[in-house]
């Protein structure tokens, strides 16, 4: 229903669903998969061991599978002093 | 209270904190059905100068199931955005406010009303819709009720809006609800015992933020009739409140913006469901879940805790009531799937048997004659009022609170005598006092202006 229904189904068609079609997605990463850079994206880690981000980007949510990358986010992270 | 701070999570969240939710056949247009939800419990009308708002980031939602499986039908979505006039000045008015577009009026806030169909495309029904002011006060607000009954809304097909500030229509002695259940009015029977005293309507001077709508029953049932015979078909609707916030929220000295997707945070149905019936640990996750999910809650209502207590709290006064062991049959129908046909005279409003936390309102009951309603509702042999549906000024803590007390359960057993206490117990709360309401849209009546609102000594 409405932006609810939206979302879900953004989110739906747009989470890669294995390692394989994250890379996949990251190699084809070009201008034409970018939504509006003027809004800010977020991410969330929820539990680095299941190798999942959760990308949230205006009223969508993309769940993306890739150990290397919520790695790499993780080490950036430990670096970052407040 | 009905729902007002009924949860930990949402309590830090006022402005999407649904603090009651009302929907029966409209008194005046009786092919309509008129649904209100209040939002921000508590609003002390004096509350300056950032006099309560709707929240911007905030989406607000009124859902309608028509085919008793607990999901939504048909919602109607309001999305707010504030404006400013003058953001160098302090002031929520430079002036007195005479209009809705008078250039004193600092702080605005407009909406966009939004229809969702199951299967159609989502229909704007009207935008840039004014709220009107708070009640501020003489001064201020001069002819309050004529500014606010200027934003009143008629749209097409037959739809009517409204959102502002309102008076808060529920009516309890919450400072002794609270206080170990303590009923004033029966409180010498109490286990720590005071002389019996008149029940305080500890809402009686605050105000909330209410958003109505009036839509025609033809928009509403399943197959989009008007039904004039209450036991038959396609006859009832399960309504429900419900407010989502997105997923991701950023905060740093310049800027705070939300993102992602929709996640509700607050949702109503039932009076009283969330608050006394889900137990502490689990009320953030019902207000979370949708009512088709309300299976995995219905052993609290099945066995409520308030039940267990109110024989303790009141020795020797409740002994029927203490001896009822059984799954409470007759709270698991009113509240999670409808009362069936056979069980009160010319009256049902079963959805089917999924449980979920609706009202639900059998629009082919019309609406009572004001000198012949009862506020107990179908208690008080009411059919128009509470549990069908749940009109403005329904004595819901006395309906409940007898329903608890075993007062329904011949409902489902009919060996079963209900104690004494149980037809009669209430806090003693009762309108008129100094809560009142309006005959037509939206019902609730004005706000209390903080000008006038007056000391709470008793």
């Amino acid at each position: 229903m409405g932006a609810l229904s939206r979302n879900a189904a953004a989110a739906g068609k747009a989470t890669p669903n294995s390692v394989e079609g994250a890379v996949a997605a990251a190699d084809a990463f070009d201008a034409t998969f970018v939504v509006d850079t003027h809004e800010p994206v977020m991410f969330c880690v929820h539990d680095a061991k299941l190798g999942e981000v959760s990308i949230l980007h205006g009223t969508d949510e993309v769940v993306v599978k890739d150990p290397q990358l919520v790695r790499r986010i993780m080490h950036a992270a430990s670096r970052q002093k407040l | 209270m009905s729902s007002h701070r009924e949860a930990p999570e949402i309590s830090k969240d006022p402005v999407a904190d649904s603090t009651d939710t009302y929907a029966f056949v409209s008194p005046d247009r009786p092919d309509t059905v008129t649904i209100i939800t209040n939002y921000i419990p508590l609003e002390d009308p004096a509350g300056g100068p950032n006099f309560f708002e709707f929240g911007d980031d905030v989406l607000y939602r009124i859902n309608v199931d028509n085919d008793g499986d607990g999901k939504a039908d048909i919602t109607y979505d309001f999305n707010f955005k504030t404006v400013v006039q003058n953001p160098d000045s302090f002031l929520y008015n430079t002036g007195p406010i005479a209009s809705l577009d008078s250039p004193n009026f600092n702080r605005r806030q407009f909406y966009t009303v939004t229809e969702d169909r199951k299967g159609k495309r989502t229909k704007t029904l009207g935008r840039n819709l004014a709220s009107p002011p708070c009640n501020v006060g003489l001064r201020s607000t001069p002819a309050y009720s004529d500014l606010a009954n200027s934003a009143i809304y008629s749209l097409d097909d037959g739809i009517v809006v409204f959102a502002g500030q309102r008076l808060d229509g529920f009516y309890v002695d919450l400072g002794s609800v609270f206080d170990l259940a303590a009923l004033r009015p029966f409180q010498n029977l109490h286990l720590i015992p005071t002389p019996a005293a008149p029940g305080i309507d500890a809402l009686r001077a605050f105000n909330v933020h209410t958003i109505a709508i009036q839509i025609p029953i033809s928009r509403l049932t399943r197959k989009g009739k008007v039904p004039t015979d209450p036991l038959g078909r396609d006859t009832v609707i399960g309504v429900w409140a419900s407010a989502y916030r997105q997923k991701g929220r950023y905060r740093d000295e310049h800027r705070s913006w939300s993102s992602g997707p929709y996640q509700q945070v607050s949702r109503l149905g039932n009076p009283l469901f969330n608050e006394v019936i889900v137990p502490m640990g689990r009320k953030d996750r019902w207000n979370a879940l949708p009512p088709h999910r309300d299976s995995e809650f219905a052993k609290y209502v099945a066995q409520p805790e308030l039940a267990k207590l109110l024989p303790i709290l009141y020795p020797g006064v409740f002994p029927n009531l203490a001896a009822l062991t059984a799954d409470r049959a007759d709270l698991l129908a009113i509240l999670l799937t409808g009362i069936p046909a056979g069980l009160i005279p010319g009256f049902q409003n079963f959805t089917g048997t999924t449980q979920a936390d609706m009202l639900r309102l059998n629009v082919a009951i019309p609406p009572t004659a004001p000198d012949s309603v009862n506020l107990n509702g179908i208690l008080g042999g009411d059919l128009a009022g509470f549990p069908n549906g749940r009109r403005v000024f329904d004595n819901i803590v006395t309906v409940e609170l007898q329903a608890v007390a075993g007062a329904t359960y011949p409902l489902v057993d009919s060996t079963y005598v209900p104690d004494g206490a149980a037809t009669l117990i209430n806090d003693g709360v009762l309108p008129p006092g100094n809560v009142s309401y309006l005959d037509v849209f939206p019902y609730l009546d004005h706000p209390v202006s903080g000008y006038d609102v007056q000391p709470l000594s008793v």
